[in-house]
C-alpha cells in the first residue's frame, strides 16, 4: 500500500474518532446541563481542556456558557479541532486515499462535510435545534463506524485506520479520565458519588456497561478498573490496546523492515506495563503516573509509527 | 401531462425536433417525459444534482474571503440520442483518424518522412510549443503514442459531423460519460430499460486492459498505476473515479522515485516497481530534469526510465504536436498520407493566420469567425468574432499579426442544438459530443456513448465546463 495512502487512512480515521468522542462529550455535557440541581462546578471545563487549544482564562470565562461552547466546539473555523475543520480535515485524507476507501463511506463523509458546512448552521445553534443537530451528528458517526465497518476490505487500509482509530480512542479515553481524577487529586479511595462519574462514563459510551459489571456504593477505584483495564469495555484503554497489537502484528506480518521489530517490542512493552499493573493496589500516585506513561509511550508510538511507515521515503 | 415542445430556432440542426415534429430516434424518451408532471421532471432534476453532490463530483469555488463554496458540474436530465448508422459513421471515421494521427506521431519522432515528402511544412513542427526535441527517435510499445483520445464532435446545420478537436494529451471527461449513465439509470429507470441503449460501463475494463498490455516486464501482474496532480486538481474525482474503477493505485509525483532508471512507488513495505502509468499530468511537469525544472508534481529522472524503455507513460509524451490547433488542419492530408484514404469525417474549415491569404479573408470577415489560439484547450484563448467587441477584435488583430503562428481561425458553425429541461420547459441549447477512443496492440476500441456538453446560456455556443458549460447522458442506440 502507498505510504501516502496509509497515512491519509491512519489520519481519515484519527479525525473522525477524535470527532466522534468530541461531539458525544458535548451531548452529554449540554443534556446534564439542563439539570441545574447537579451541583456541576465543571461544567464544559473537561471538553474545552481536552478538545481545544483554549487558554485557562478562557475555559474558566466559558465552562459554563452553553451558546459559545456548541458554536466553539461544532463550527468555529478558528477552532482547529472544531467538528467543522476536523470533518474538513477527514474529508480531505478520505478524498487523497479515495481510490482505497469505498464510494459508500466516501459519500457519507462527504455528506456529513456538506451538512457540517452549511451556512446557517451557526444559527440554528443558537436556537432549540442544538439538541437535534447534535442528535444528527451523533447519528452520523455510528453510521460512519457501521458503514466503515460493513463495506471496507480488511487489508492494510483497513488495519493502519484502525490503528489511527484506536490509539486516538485510547488518548481520548486516558484524558477524559485524568480530567475527571486531576481535581480530586487522583484519590482512589475517596467517594464521589455516581453523578460525578456518570459524565465521564456516558461520554465513553459506558455508563450503562459499567452499572451491569459493578454494583457498589464507592467507585472511585471501580471506575479505573472500568474504563483503564475492564477488557470488555470498548473504550477501555486496556482494550484499545489490544486492537493497536492485533492490526499491528497484521501490518507487520509480511515487512521486512529492520525498524519493524523495535516498533513491536517497543509497543509489546506499552501494553505489558498496563496488562502487569495491580489496580487493587494502585495508589493516587500511581495512577496519575500510570496514566501519564501510557499516554506519553503511546504519543511516541504513533511519532515512531508514522515515521516508519509515512514517511514516503 | 405536460407538453414540452419547444419553439425551434429560425435554423440549425435539433436533433430531437425537425420542422415536421419529433424524430423517430426521440419519440419514446419524449412520450416519457410528457407522461410525467413538471413537479416530478423538477425533483429529478434536483435528485440528479444531489446525486452529484454527494458523490463529490465537484468543484470549487472561492469567496472574496477565501471560504471555498463547493458546486457541481451541471447536469441535464434529458439524454442525448445518437443512431446506430449515425454512430457507424463516427466510429469509422475516429479509428481512421486516431490510426493516421498514431502514424505521424511515430514519424514525428522519428523519420519525419511527412515532412520530407512536403506534405507538411517543418517549420509548423518546429514552431510548435508540444513538440518534444527531448524524446526524438523515442520507441513506444507497440508503437503506440495515442492510446486514449477524446475527439470533439460537432454537428452543422444539416447535421452532419465534423471534427473540432482532437485531444491526445490528457482528454478528460470520461467519468462524466459513465457518471451521466448511472445517474439516469436511476433517475429515469423505466425510459431507459424501454429504449435499447448501449451499455459504455466496460470502458474501465477495456482501458485496463490495454494498460496491462503495455507493461515492459512480461509479467502475469505488472503494477499500473494513475498518476494524478493531487486533490486539488480540477479533474481530480475523474483520477479517482478511474483508479476505482480500474482497481489500480491512484499516485502522486511524491509517491514515486526513480533508482537506476526504474521507477518505483513508495508502499508500507518499501519499493515497488512500477511498469505502466497511465498519467493525468501534462508533458511539461512530468520530470523537473527535463522540462520545467520547478515541477513539484512529477518524478525526476522519469523521462529517462521511459526512454529506457522500463516504464510505458500513457499516453505517450509528446502527443500535444498532434493536437495543436494548427496542425488540426493537417489531419485530412496525413489520412490520405499514411492511409492513403479519404477522411470519413470532416474538418471544420481552418484557416491558418502564417499565411497571409489567408489571414486577409479573416480579417475582412471577423464577425462570422472564431478565433483560437493554437495551444490553448477548455474554451480558454478564444474570441467568437459575433459576440467580441469592436476593441477586442482590433486587440486580436494585432495579437494575430504579432505571432501569427499563435493562431488560427474557423467559420463560426451554429452547432446542432437538443432540448435541455430548464425552469420547467424544454429550451433548445447548443451541444457538442466527445466520444473516447482507446487504442491497444489489437486496434482502435470506441466505446458507444461520449460526453455530450451542453452550452447552457442561451444561445451560446461555448460548452466548456470552464465556461459555465454542462452535460448530458448520451444514448447510442442498438
Amino acid at each position: 500500500m502507498l505510504s501516502r495512502v496509509a497515512d491519509g487512512m491512519f489520519w481519515l480515521n484519527r479525525y473522525m474518532e477524535r470527532t466522534d468522542g468530541m461531539l458525544l462529550t458535548t451531548n452529554i455535557l449540554y443534556i446534564m446541563s439542563f439539570d441545574k440541581e447537579t451541583n456541576d462546578y465543571q461544567g464544559y471545563k473537561p471538553l474545552l481542556k481536552y478538545y481545544t487549544d483554549l487558554y485557562p482564562e478562557y475555559i474558566t470565562q466559558y465552562q459554563h456558557d452553553t451558546n459559545y461552547v456548541l458554536k466553539y466546539i461544532i463550527c468555529e473555523s478558528k477552532n482547529h479541532n472544531s467538528v467543522k475543520n476536523l470533518i474538513t480535515k477527514a474529508r480531505e485524507n478520505a478524498r487523497g486515499s479515495q481510490d482505497k476507501i469505498t464510494k459508500e463511506l466516501w459519500e457519507h463523509i462527504n455528506s456529513m462535510y456538506h451538512y457540517i458546512n452549511a451556512p446557517d448552521l451557526p444559527q440554528r445553534l443558537e436556537t432549540h435545534e442544538a439538541i437535534t443537530i447534535l442528535a444528527k451528528l451523533n447519528k452520523d458517526f455510528l453510521l460512519y463506524n457501521g458503514i466503515f465497518h460493513v463495506t471496507m476490505p480488511r487489508g492494510l487500509g483497513w488495519s493502519f485506520s484502525s490503528v489511527g482509530k484506536h490509539i486516538e480512542r485510547c488518548l481520548q479515553t486516558i484524558s477524559m479520565t485524568q480530567s475527571y481524577y486531576e481535581p480530586i487529586d487522583y484519590n482512589l479511595d475517596g467517594k464521589e458519588d455516581l453523578l460525578y462519574w456518570r459524565k465521564l462514563l456516558l461520554s465513553l459510551s459506558g455508563y450503562e456497561l459499567y452499572l451491569k459489571s459493578y454494583s457498589n456504593n464507592t467507585h472511585n477505584r471501580k471506575v479505573i478498573q472500568h474504563v483503564i483495564f475492564n477488557p470488555d469495555f470498548a473504550h477501555s484503554v486496556i482494550f484499545t490496546l489490544g486492537l493497536i497489537e492485533t492490526y499491528l502484528d497484521f501490518i507487520l506480518k509480511n515487512n521486512n523492515f529492520i525498524e519493524a521489530r523495535t516498533m513491536r517490542n517497543q509497543f509489546g512493552r506499552l501494553k505489558s506495563s498496563l496488562e502487569f499493573t495491580d489496580y487493587h493496589q494502585l495508589t493516587s500516585q500511581q495512577l496519575e503516573q500510570v496514566l501519564n506513561n501510557t499516554k506519553e509511550q503511546l504519543v511516541q508510538f504513533s511519532i515512531d509509527f508514522s515515521k516508519l511507515f509515512f514517511s514516503h521515503s | 401531462m405536460v407538453n414540452l415542445t419547444p419553439k425551434l430556432g429560425p435554423k440549425g440542426w435539433d436533433e430531437m425536433f425537425s420542422k415536421e415534429g419529433v424524430r423517430d430516434s426521440y419519440k419514446q424518451v419524449l412520450q416519457t417525459l410528457e407522461s410525467l408532471s413538471l413537479d416530478t421532471l423538477n425533483f429529478k432534476q434536483k435528485q440528479a444534482s444531489d446525486i452529484f453532490m454527494n458523490q463529490g463530483i465537484t468543484f470549487t469555488v472561492y469567496s472574496d474571503d477565501n471560504q471555498g463554496i463547493e458546486r457541481i458540474f451541471p447536469f441535464d436530465i434529458i439524454p442525448r440520442i445518437i443512431t446506430k448508422n449515425e454512430w457507424a459513421e463516427i466510429e469509422t471515421g475516429i479509428t481512421q483518424r486516431l490510426n493516421a494521427l498514431n502514424l505521424f506521431l511515430d514519424d514525428i519522432y522519428n523519420g519525419q518522412n511527412i515532412i520530407k515528402d512536403g506534405i507538411m511544412p517543418a517549420s509548423l513542427i518546429a514552431s510548435c510549443p508540444h513538440y518534444l526535441p527531448e524524446i526524438q527517435g523515442i520507441k513506444v510499445p507497440h508503437n503506440i503514442h495515442v492510446h486514449i483520445a477524446g475527439i470533439d464532435l460537432i454537428r452543422g446545420e444539416k447535421g452532419e459531423f465534423y471534427v473540432l478537436e482532437d485531444n491526445l494529451r490528457c482528454p478528460s471527461g470520461v467519468s462524466y460519460m459513465l457518471e451521466n449513465r448511472e445517474i439516469t439509470k436511476r433517475i429515469f429507470p423505466e425510459m431507459f430499460s424501454e429504449n435499447n441503449v448501449s451499455m459504455v460501463v466496460n470502458y474501465p475494463m477495456i482501458f485496463h486492459n490495454i494498460l496491462v498490455s503495455l507493461s515492459p516486464r512480461n509479467i502475469s501482474k505488472p503494477n499500473v498505476v494513475l498518476l494524478t496532480p493531487g486533490v486539488y486538481n480540477s479533474a481530480y474525482y475523474e483520477h479517482t473515479f478511474l483508479a476505482r474503477q480500474m482497481g489500480v493505485p491512484l499516485v502522486e509525483g511524491r509517491d514515486l522515485v526513480v533508482n537506476n532508471h526504474i521507477v518505483y512507488m513508495k508502499t508500507t513495505s518499501g519499493l515497488q516497481q512500477v511498469d505502466v502509468i497511465y498519467r493525468r499530468l501534462d508533458d511539461e511537469y512530468l520530470d523537473p530534469l527535463v522540462f520545467k525544472p520547478d515541477s513539484a508534481l512529477g518524478v525526476p529522472g522519469l523521462i529517462s526510465a521511459y526512454k529506457m524503455g522500463n516504464v510505458a507513460l500513457v499516453n505517450a509524451v509528446g502527443n500535444g504536436v498532434a493536437d495543436d490547433k494548427a496542425v488540426y488542419a493537417y489531419v485530412p492530408d496525413m489520412i490520405k498520407y499514411y492511409l492513403n484514404e479519404e477522411p470519413i469525417l470532416k474538418n471544420v474549415p481552418t484557416y491558418q493566420m502564417e499565411n497571409l491569404e489567408e489571414r486577409e479573408l479573416v480579417f475582412a470577415d471577423m464577425e462570422n469567425m472564431v478565433i483560437k489560439e493554437t495551444n490553448q484547450s477548455g474554451g480558454y484563448g478564444m474570441i467568437m468574432g459575433n459576440k467580441a467587441t469592436e476593441e477586442e477584435l482590433e486587440a486580436a488583430k494585432i495579437a494575430i499579426v504579432k505571432n501569427p503562428r499563435n493562431f488560427i481561425a474557423q467559420p463560426i458553425i451554429q452547432l446542432s442544438t437538443v432540448p435541455c429541461f430548464i425552469d420547467g420547459e424544454l429550451k433548445l441549447r447548443h451541444v457538442d459530443l466527445r466520444p473516447y477512443a482507446l487504442c491497444g496492440p489489437n486496434g482502435v476500441q470506441i466505446v458507444p456513448g461520449g460526453l455530450t456538453r451542453v452550452a447552457l446560456t442561451e444561445g451560446s455556443l461555448v460548452v466548456n465546463s470552464s465556461q459555465g458549460g454542462g452535460s448530458k447522458d448520451t444514448w447510442i442506440m442498438k
